[in-house]
Order: structure tokens, then C-alpha cells, then sequence
């Protein structure tokens, strides 16, 4: 079990396994083998909770087809169909609970992102980047910028400049 | 430290980094517009790093398009769509072009969302989204094409992903009593044409870049049906693989990366058709690898070329029905009819395609 301490100072106990989930994680105990508490000074714990919920059900999965490969090579060839339907259908739950799981608001999708990319984990980094694109895709420029609370920095010469450059793109 | 009793207000606290890793993931069509968003967003963009990894990340997340040359006498043009067909017809919208293919113009080929026509010999790379446009010196050989009738070209487009070069590759016939020369040109500062081999005829289909080696289906002299290849450095034509054994090849395409051969035979009647998938294996031999049945209301014919795109292969059966084929065991087939395609139109080839904002070297 490890120990990981939220920015506002909430303490969370994992398994090894969950917690390696995160690369900045995996490279300390890697580098530290007793390391049992780790502080995330990034993390408030409303977001970890969440963060840490998504590492638990990644890896229960990951062991759950573990387990049914090694059914696999147990009982023969002859079964060899079975596994890999079990495969394609927790894979199939699986994204249906990540998609679950990224319906949230805003602000948390993007606390989300932050932690995602400051300790490191791929797989959720790769959910709420998504998910955020997905959001801004089809906006305009000036919905854009209250998304993402951006104050528009251009001179409006600069901005008729960059305009004339693509004008097929505001079209 | 952050602040211990709010919690954080991350609008206007997203780094530059998570703001990267999201506009990775928004179409390029987007990007050109949240150029306007601020500075940092528009300064972000510009990045030629950027656009290679956002191309990257779109290549292998998103899927490619497909691209679907249509070629006719009132309605000619390439169409972009999803590499799934669902509504065809609300999702398809036509591909910008600087040049208008016409009668006699070709669509020569796609890679990294750039893309390759050639019309009366004049080559134009381009790429779409940017409407960056660069036109190459029309080669000196060609003496007038369209006033010539024994005159015929060729033209294919790859990426030559050692050097970093696209290259366009020009078969070019002056008389048909003379071999082809097959000439190329790399697009940048201070290139020209230059001829690079000769051959006794064209390929008879589509090329493929199976790690910076082109593909193409060829027929031999003893008008057998074989495969050429060219890599592209060492800039040789080479005749390399024998025909596949009792099945007629039509083409060759790309699977999982490995070269494949395609084969087409019709069965049982003109309504049915098989077609089956071949790959080389190590001792030089082909092995059938998929197989897919084919059947049409009228008489069925492999038409136009056909692509591998992700899991899903495109087989053209009729004028106007393309086959889409998922391999990967998750769904059948789905036919895709195209009703806007009268009878002076037909699909003429179906190309992988990703939309980037990536640069054309002038």
C-alpha cells in the first residue's frame, strides 16, 4: 500500500498497482523502492479522488484480462475463441465507463487535464484531452475565449492580418 | 504551493502544455480559426512541431478520411468523407482543388494531408486546408500533352520518410514504340526533374509506401501480372514479386503495414466475386490473408482501386457502389451507394487521407 497526500493535505491509501498508473510515480518507487508516502502538491483531493477512481478501474481491468489469457494458456488452444470475446467486450465496458466517467463539468474536466499531465497518465491524459477537444471543436473563436476564460490580446490589425491569410477559415 | 482552502480555478490556469495536448486534438480545419484566439494559442499553432504532431496524433487516433475521386464529364471533383459510410451524402463535402481536374486531369496521390493532381502534365502539391499551393516546373520531355495522342504519363505522390522529401514519381511515355521513362522530383529549394530509370511499361494500377519502398501492380512482357517496386533510395525500378498463383492480381494495398497483394475473381455467375487479400511471406511466397465475397444486383467487376484504410477495406463494385469491408471481424459489409453519380460519372479511386496543416516545401 502507498500513501498518497492531496494538496490540501487528505491522505489516500492504494495499492501499489493503482498508484503506478501515474509515470511520476512509477519512476519515484522505481528509484525510492520504501517510499510509502507521497506527497502531490498539485492535487486538491476532490480531484485525486476522482483521478485515483479511474486508475482502480484501469488497472481491475487490466488484471481481469491478465487472468483471462492466463485461463487461456491453462485450458488449451481449443478454447481460444472465449478470451478473446471476453477481451473485445471489457474493452467495449470499458469505454463505455470512460465516457461515464469524462461527463463532467468544465472546471473539473479541466482539474482533470492538470493532474492528468502532472503526474503523468497517459491513458486519462488522452480521455480529458479528448473530451476537451471535443467540447471546442465546432465553437467560434469568441465562444472559445469564454470557455477558456482567454482575454483576446490581438490589435484589431493583427487580427484583420490573420484573417486575410485563411480567409476561407472564418468563412 | 497551491492555495489550501479554494479550490483551484483552472480556466484561466490551463498550462501551455494541457492546451497543446487539447488543440492536438481538434481537426485542422479548427486550428486555422482558434489562430484568432490570443497570441499564445496563435503562437502555438505556428509551430512547425506542432503541426508534425498534431498530423502524428490525428493519423493514428482520429482514422484517416477517405478521399473519393469522382471522375466525369458534368460532375468531376474529389469528396472527403468519414472512413465509415453512414449518411453519405450530408457528410461528404468536396476537397478544395487550385486546379480543376477537367477531362483530363488525375489525381495523383495523398500522404501527411497533402495531395498531388496533375493535369496536362502540369503537377500541382497542395494542401487543402492551408490552400498552400506549390506548382512544379512542367518537365521539358513533354512535348504537348492532349495534342499528342501516342503521349501517355503517370503520375504518383509518397513520402519518403528517411530524408524527410515528398517525392513525386512521373512515368512518361513519348511513343509507343519507345520505353517509359520514369523521372523524379523532390519537392524543396533547388530541385529539378531528373530521370531516374527506364521501363517497358506503366504500372496498371495504384502505388503503395511500404517503408519508403513503392509498390505498384505492373504487367510483365510476357503480359503476366507482377509487381514493380521502387525504393526510394536507391532510386531503382525493379521487377520484384511473381504473379500470385491462379488468382488474377489487380493491386496492391497496405495492411498492418506490410505490403499486400489483391486478387479478384469472378464465380458462380456475373453476380458473384471473390476477392483475396495476399502477404508475402518470408520465403517469397504469397499467403492468402482475408477474403471477402462479393455480391451485386447486376454484374459484378472490381472497378477502381481499392484501399485499406485502419481495419476497413473499400472495393468499388459498380460505378457508383463502394464496398466497405470491416476486417476486423466487428461488423459486415457495408455498401455504400452514391446516387448522385449519373451516368457520365464514376468513382475513379478511393484514397487515405488526414487533414493536417502541414507545410508544402517550396
Amino acid at each position: 500500500m502507498i500513501t498518497l497526500t492531496s494538496s490540501d493535505g487528505v491522505q489516500f491509501d492504494v495499492r501499489e498497482a493503482v498508484a503506478k498508473e501515474s509515470q511520476i510515480i512509477r519512476d519515484m518507487i522505481q528509484d525510492d523502492c520504501v517510499i510509502t508516502n507521497i506527497p502531490l502538491a498539485n492535487v486538491n483531493h476532490k480531484i485525486l479522488s476522482i483521478v485515483l477512481e479511474y486508475c482502480q478501474m484501469h488497472v481491475d481491468k487490466t488484471e481481469m484480462e491478465v487472468n483471462a489469457s492466463k485461463h487461456q494458456t491453462t485450458t488449451g488452444e481449443g478454447s481460444s475463441s472465449v478470451p478473446v470475446a471476453l477481451k473485445v467486450s471489457s474493452n467495449k465496458n470499458l469505454n463505455d465507463w470512460d465516457k461515464e466517467f469524462i461527463n463532467v463539468d468544465l472546471d473539473t474536466l479541466y482539474d482533470l487535464i492538470l493532474a492528468a499531465n502532472y503526474l503523468n497518465i497517459s491513458g486519462l491524459l488522452n480521455l480529458t484531452t479528448q473530451a476537451a477537444a471535443d467540447i471546442i471543436k465546432g465553437k467560434t473563436t469568441e465562444e472559445i475565449r469564454a470557455t477558456f476564460n482567454i482575454k483576446n490580446d490581438f490589435t484589431p490589425e493583427e487580427e484583420a492580418a490573420i484573417r486575410k491569410e485563411n480567409p476561407w477559415a472564418f468563412e | 504551493m497551491a492555495n489550501q482552502e479554494e479550490p483551484l480555478h483552472t480556466a484561466e490556469q490551463l498550462n501551455n502544455d494541457a492546451i497543446k495536448k487539447i488543440l492536438m486534438r481538434v481537426p485542422a480545419t479548427s486550428l486555422l480559426r482558434y489562430q484568432l484566439v490570443c497570441k499564445n494559442w496563435w503562437a502555438m499553432i505556428q509551430e512547425p512541431q506542432f503541426k508534425k504532431d498534431h498530423f502524428k496524433l490525428n493519423n493514428m487516433t482520429n482514422g484517416p478520411l477517405r478521399l473519393l475521386v469522382v471522375k466525369g464529364r458534368v460532375r468531376t471533383g474529389v469528396f472527403c468523407e468519414k472512413s465509415m459510410p453512414v449518411d453519405v451524402e450530408s457528410q461528404q463535402r468536396k476537397i478544395w482543388m487550385p486546379r480543376v481536374l477537367g477531362n483530363d486531369g488525375h489525381f495523383a496521390g495523398s500522404c501527411n494531408g497533402l495531395l498531388c493532381t496533375e493535369v496536362k502534365g502540369e503537377i500541382t502539391v497542395f494542401n487543402p486546408i492551408t490552400r498552400e499551393v506549390v506548382y512544379l516546373p512542367k518537365p521539358t520531355y513533354i512535348t504537348g500533352y492532349g495534342s499528342n495522342e501516342n503521349e501517355k504519363m503517370y503520375t504518383d505522390f509518397f513520402f519518403h520518410s528517411a530524408t524527410d522529401e515528398y517525392k513525386v514519381l512521373l512515368f512518361h511515355r513519348k511513343h509507343p514504340t519507345m520505353l517509359w521513362s520514369v523521372n523524379m522530383y523532390t519537392l524543396g529549394a533547388n530541385s529539378s526533374w531528373r530521370q531516374v530509370d527506364e521501363i517497358s511499361d506503366m504500372p496498371s494500377n495504384s502505388g503503395v509506401n511500404v517503408e519508403d519502398t513503392i509498390y505498384w501492380p505492373y504487367f510483365s512482357e510476357d503480359y503476366s501480372r507482377a509487381i514493380i517496386s521502387f525504393n526510394l533510395s536507391e532510386e531503382k525500378i525493379n521487377l520484384v514479386y511473381p504473379p500470385i498463383e491462379d488468382a488474377k492480381l489487380v493491386g496492391v494495398t497496405k495492411w498492418h503495414g506490410e505490403l499486400c497483394g489483391v486478387s479478384f475473381q469472378r464465380e458462380h455467375g456475373i453476380q458473384y466475386g471473390r476477392i483475396k487479400i495476399w502477404i508475402l511471406d518470408a520465403g517469397g511466397l504469397w499467403t492468402m490473408r482475408y477474403e471477402v465475397h462479393l455480391q451485386a444486383n447486376g454484374i459484378v467487376r472490381l472497378l477502381a482501386p481499392f484501399s485499406i484504410i485502419m481495419n476497413r477495406v473499400f472495393f468499388v463494385i459498380s460505378k457508383s457502389t463502394l464496398i466497405c469491408h470491416d476486417m476486423s471481424g466487428n461488423g459486415g459489409d457495408i455498401g455504400v451507394q452514391y446516387g448522385y453519380l449519373d451516368s457520365t460519372c464514376q468513382i475513379k479511386n478511393c484514397f487515405a487521407y488526414v487533414e493536417s496543416l502541414l507545410p508544402v516545401p517550396k
